[in-house]
């Protein structure tokens, strides 16, 4: 494949819940930083600003109806990655806490290691994170990364970042199947199992920049048993077929057409 | 080792002249419990013993140990003293009475029938009831037939095992349960947790198909506002928008485009 990284088409998808005040500059820095990108932020049942923020710095806004959570949210940008066409996806949080000043570092690892990775992402751990993570979250971090690292034998040091950039192939998984919260740990081991490569870079974090912390203290012994339970449970999950040998180019939502029948049949069936 | 073998003589000693050695004991109160009721005081005899009554009536509820233990059980004559079962009938056995009446059992039925006849009636009416409202709920589409189904299967067991009862003690017998109620209740709960774990498959589902409609209605909802014009299309140049932003030295509005 080229290494011509500008032909292809990419996408930064934005989860934001509330997020007015800091997606608008979210999407400025995105678009600044990489401006081959084109930025999609879905807005995940904001009732504040959020989506006429983004919308007003220039992004593409798919608002959900309700809050599906961060899950149903980032499958929504990889939905619509897929159905657009885009090469490369990549999540940015909402909230500031990614920096976009590394994307054009991610997409070179994505694409210049002879291709050896479908997803790269952002680690925290592999330097100094560049603030100070709170402590539970580092242990936290510690136990996923330990049974992720033993679970995909190789070395993954923030199973917990979501700062993630990954192909095509990576797009096409995401949008058939992605866990629905707290996915970020599973996610990955769903790319080992169908064995697409992992890469990791390191990168720096702001500390979030304000609201919402997806995991507050309570939250947090739920989501270590839900996550390892996730992986667990994942180890004697059947995966479909790698997504490679399924040759599906095309989105598994239904094509107008399909729906055009669904709906005659509905009618049908009614009258 | 000898004490061993000493203990051992004396139990035999104790065993083989049981009733020489038998002794008797008198029943005092016509309670159905208590001191010297005659439930009491089977309870203190040993094997073999007589228990005497007086005149009148002596209430007894469970005849097991009587049998157990074969003790006897004498009247001051048969007519003056009678023994009434009280705990549904066969553990006080002719056999083991002396001149004393065995009155019919105290609840009526011989077989113990009474509360159990009542517990049916119960039974039967309560899980009419249900059927009814599943029935109903079903008439008026508040419930889809495949969840009536389920629920009235329920009910369908707990009907069937509480008219035939035979049923029920051989499944308690079966489980090794002694109390043929406890085994109805360890069963209801069995099929209580398997309904609600459906539900949460149920649940499951439908929190995965409802998010795939969010999902589905914000992308119509976006492309329908791109076609109207409404919002930046979908690939709309972000890089020629920066280009512009760095000509003007700040971001370019959206309301500057329209």
């Amino acid at each position: 494949m080229s290494t011509n990284t500008e032909e292809l088409k990419k996408l930064a998808i934005v989860p934001a819940y509330n997020e007015a005040g800091m997606v608008g500059r979210v999407v400025r820095d995105v678009l600044r930083e990489a401006p081959d990108f084109d930025v999609l932020v879905i807005d995940d049942g904001s009732t504040d600003s959020t989506s006429a923020e983004a919308e007003a710095e220039g992004a593409v806004v798919i608002r959900h109806p309700y809050n599906l959570g961060i899950g149903g949210a980032v499958q929504s940008g990889y939905k619509y990655a897929l159905r657009q066409g885009y090469d490369v996806a990549v999540q940015v949080d909402g909230d500031g806490q990614h920096k976009p000043e590394y994307l054009p570092e991610l997409l070179r690892a994505l694409h210049t290691e002879g291709d050896e990775a479908d997803m790269v992402y952002g680690s925290r751990f592999r330097g100094d994170p560049g603030y100070k993570v709170p402590l539970g979250r580092r242990l936290g971090n510690l136990v996923f990364s330990v049974v992720l690292s033993a679970l995909t034998r190789q070395r993954i040091t923030d199973p917990t970042s979501g700062f993630r950039m990954t192909n095509r192939r990576g797009i096409e998984l995401f949008a058939r199947d992605y866990p629905h919260d707290y996915p970020e740990v599973e996610a990955l081991l769903m790319l080992h199992a169908h064995h697409l490569r992992i890469h990791e870079v390191q990168v720096r974090m702001n500390a979030r920049g304000f609201g919402r912390s997806s995991i507050d203290y309570p939250r947090s012994a739920y989501y270590m048993a839900k996550v390892l339970l996730a992986l667990f449970v994942g180890l004697f999950r059947r995966r479909p077929t790698p997504v490679e040998a399924t040759g599906e180019d095309e989105p598994r939502v239904e094509p107008p057409a399909t729906s055009a029948q669904a709906l005659a049949h509905g009618d049908r069936a009614r009258g | 080792m000898r004490r061993w073998i000493g203990s051992l003589a004396l139990a035999i000693a104790l065993a083989l002249p049981a009733s020489a050695l038998a002794e008797t004991l008198r029943a005092t109160s016509h309670a159905e419990t208590g001191p010297g009721s005659l439930g009491e005081t089977i309870l203190e005899a040993g094997p073999g013993d007589t228990i005497e009554l007086g005149r009148g009536e002596y209430p007894l509820t469970e005849g097991d140990t009587l049998l157990a233990q074969d003790n006897t059980i004498r009247g001051a004559g048969d007519g003056v003293t009678s023994v009434l079962p009280t705990g549904g009938g066969e553990a006080v056995s002719p056999a083991n009475v002396e001149d004393a009446t065995i009155l019919p059992a105290a609840n009526g039925g011989g077989d113990g029938g009474a509360i159990e006849t009542k517990t049916q009636i119960f039974a039967v009416l309560g899980t009419l009831a249900i059927f009814l409202l599943i029935l109903e709920l079903v008439r008026r589409r508040r419930l889809v037939e495949r969840y009536a189904l389920l629920w009235m299967a329920a009910g369908l067991a707990l009907l069937v095992l509480s008219i035939w009862t035979d049923g029920l003690d051989v499944i308690a017998d079966g489980m090794g349960v002694e109390e043929p109620a406890n085994a109805i209740f360890i069963l209801a709960f069995g099929v209580a947790f398997l309904l609600l774990l459906n539900f949460s498959v149920a649940t499951s589902r439908l929190s995965e198909e409802t998010k795939i409609l969010a999902q589905e209605t914000a992308r119509l909802e976006q492309e329908l506002r791109a076609a109207r014009g409404e919002v930046p299309s979908p690939n709309g140049g972000s890089a020629a928008r920066v280009a512009e932003e760095a000509q003007h030295g700040g971001p370019v509005r959206a309301e500057d485009d329209a």
